[in-house]
């Protein structure tokens, strides 16, 4: 529920409550008063009745206000008041009334006064009374909400400019302030923490990033040197067989070590989210071309790359990593495979699953995604590109999945 | 051609030298920033390969002098940093191309080749050694006036070997640079060897000699011999 909202809720429930009973309360009030005025009313009529009677003898009868008659001493009953119907000539109609019931004794007359006074004046009253609370009620509720959202908004106003900054917020910023103008103590305190925090996170991002491509340049460049001088070594035209084989096997090994050192980085690299820059990618054609690359590579085993791709898969990622999550799985599809076998990689507009015949594997098969977790130890693979594959399927919340039975290697990526 | 190279490791420098210089290429080294836009004002090239990664600034920096100074020359960015937004800076700055250390020393060479017939277009889009004729335009190859019928992959390697030829290229260079780097980590090469078997034989039938020679297994090599 939306902040402006919750508060007009309660604010809505606390105000009809409050007048709701204010407005019960008046009523009540109100209803008592006009009773205990309608009584004193019917006593101060029986008092001039009484006092006429005393003073000139005469009965004067209003009907239906007024009734007296004579009654024998022995009937003499305490008053009583009670509400009636009485058909009125005057206003031709049945009408209720209150009736106060007096029994007296005069002289040696004992009279029965009935006197009444009408109550739809009562109940006129409080209708009006009602009407009149009900609509103030209500106009007052419609401009307390309109008040309230007005001045919510300009209140709460700092705070959303806050969100809708924060939400601008990627660490690869060189610099990012939230600015608002605001006197409210507690905005101002929450700008200062995120200032802080957002401050915080980009320098550390930016460590980091320099870190590692300072570890880059410190690795890579000493395994230039050894790779370009093995190069030149062997344009020697006396070259002999011997030192051939030698140097070719320290070629090798520079050039894993290399490929090693570049994958430990990427692994860093998504770690610490340095690939900020997306675009709308076509998978389809990047999976068929990296496919393309290693059909020559896998003829040597014999291994069969079959495709069944659906066209048109596009997915907003990075493209080197969409590139490096295909090659790596591919490559290690192909490099598991036993010589003769086939390889099946389906893409389509949910997932890609990648089959292939493979040693048989007894433990979890998600400990393969471990960096360097290689379930035969004497491959030459370096261990790490199932790594780098499952560090980019998080990074974009692809579900990768890894299923072995009967030698069958599956691994499936929902897209 | 007069190539300056502008990096700081004085070995790396050194090797890059001796393997492009080839008949008619002068080579020149600075190893310092300072040295660098020193060398730049004074003199002019046709190749600048420079690495980013300069004591005393940015290498990044010199691009833009590079480009007041040397308006025509070709651009090759070396760095180790492997960083993308270095990539796209530098190409955005008027960089040609961007390699990461390591690299093949023949890989460089073959991008170094290429820019240079692209910058300075001698007339003609054709790489040519003996009998043996490529139209880079057309991506076809022609020995004694026939066509070869070469595929994409065999036009590539022939294209690469004769980039550098008379070096001997090895076959993890080979496998990078027309399949790209996983390819060249498996360790077996067999598919090379078809490759080039073909290529052989494509040439043979059109009477063309043999150039393509195995160098122990190493790699190989497009020469006279």
């Amino acid at each position: 529920m939306k902040l402006l909202q919750k508060t007009n809720k309660i604010y809505l429930i606390l105000s009809a409550s409050a007048f709701l009973i204010g407005g019960l309360i008046l009523y009540l009030v109100i209803s008592v008063y006009l009773d205990s005025q309608l009584t004193e009313r019917l006593n101060d009529t029986k008092q001039r009745i009484i006092a006429r009677i005393k003073s000139s003898g005469s009965l004067w009868e209003d009907p239906p206000f007024v009734q007296i008659r004579v009654i024998e001493t022995t009937e003499k009953g305490s008053d009583i008041v009670s509400d009636t119907l009485i058909y009125d000539a005057s206003e031709k109609e049945i009408l209720p009334f209150r009736q106060l019931k007096s029994d007296l004794t005069i002289g040696d007359k004992t009279y029965e006064f009935l006197i009444r006074d009408d109550l739809i004046e009562k109940s006129d009253i409080l209708a009006v009374i009602t009407i009149i609370t009900g609509t103030a009620l209500v106009v007052l509720l419609i401009t307390l909400l309109i008040i309230n959202r007005m001045l919510s908004r300009r209140i709460w106003k700092p705070f959303y400019s806050i969100i809708s900054d924060l939400n601008r917020f990627s660490q690869d910023e060189t610099e990012f302030i939230i600015n608002s103008d605001t006197d409210i103590v507690e905005f101002q305190e929450l700008i200062s923490e995120l200032n802080n925090i957002t401050g915080k996170a980009i320098r550390d991002y930016q460590l980091l990033k320099r870190f590692t491509e300072d570890a880059s340049h410190e690795i890579q460049t000493p395994l230039s040197v050894i790779q370009m001088k093995l190069e030149s070594f062997i344009q020697d035209p006396d070259l002999k067989e011997s030192q051939a084989d030698l140097i070719k096997n320290a070629l090798t090994s520079v050039h894993k070590l290399s490929r090693l050192t570049k994958s430990l980085l990427l692994l860093t690299k998504l770690d610490s989210r340095q690939f900020p820059y997306t675009t709308e990618v076509d998978l389809s054609k990047i999976l068929a071309s990296q496919i393309d690359m290693l059909r020559d590579p896998a003829k040597d085993k014999s291994v069969f790359i079959e495709e069944r791709i659906d066209p048109g898969c596009l997915r907003t990622v990075n493209p080197y990593l969409a590139e490096s999550l295909f090659l790596n799985l591919v490559s290690n599809a192909v490099m598991h495979s036993p010589d003769n076998e086939t390889v099946i990689i389906e893409l389509n507009s949910i997932q890609l699953m990648i089959t292939n015949k493979g040693p048989a594997f007894s433990g979890d098969p998600l400990k393969l995604f471990e960096r360097f977790y290689k379930a035969d130890r004497a491959s030459s693979s370096s261990g790490l590109g199932l790594s780098i594959v499952k560090k980019i399927c998080d990074l974009y919340d692809f579900r990768i999945n890894y299923e072995i039975s009967d030698q069958i290697h599956k691994i499936t990526i929902k897209l | 051609m007069k190539i300056l190279i502008i990096e700081d490791e004085h070995t790396l420098a050194e090797s890059v030298a001796d393997y492009i210089s080839e008949h008619g290429n002068i080579c020149e080294m600075a190893f310092t920033f300072l040295e660098a836009e020193d060398k730049l004002v004074i003199n002019e090239y046709d190749l600048i390969l420079l690495d980013i990664t300069l004591p005393g600034g940015n290498g990044l920096d010199l691009i833009p002098l590079i480009r007041k100074f040397n308006p025509r020359c070709g651009l090759i960015i070396i760095s180790a940093k492997d960083s993308i937004d270095d990539k796209i800076s530098g190409l955005d700055l008027g960089a040609d191309d961007y390699v990461t250390k390591p690299f093949d020393l023949s890989e460089l060479n073959s991008r170094m080749k290429s820019l240079s017939r692209r910058r300075f277009n001698d007339g003609s889009n054709e790489i040519v050694f003996n009998e043996i004729i490529l139209k880079s335009e057309s991506s076809e190859a022609i020995v004694n006036g026939i066509n070869l019928d070469l595929t994409k992959k065999q036009y590539e390697i022939l294209l690469y070997l004769m980039l550098n030829k008379n070096k001997v290229v090895t076959l993890e260079s080979i496998a990078g640079h027309v399949w790209g780097d996983i390819a060249a980590d498996e360790g077996r090469y067999d598919f090379i060897y078809s490759h080039i078997k073909n290529i052989r034989k494509k040439i043979e039938e059109r009477k063309g000699r043999n150039y393509i020679h195995n160098i122990y297994g190493l790699g190989y090599k497009l020469c006279e011999e």
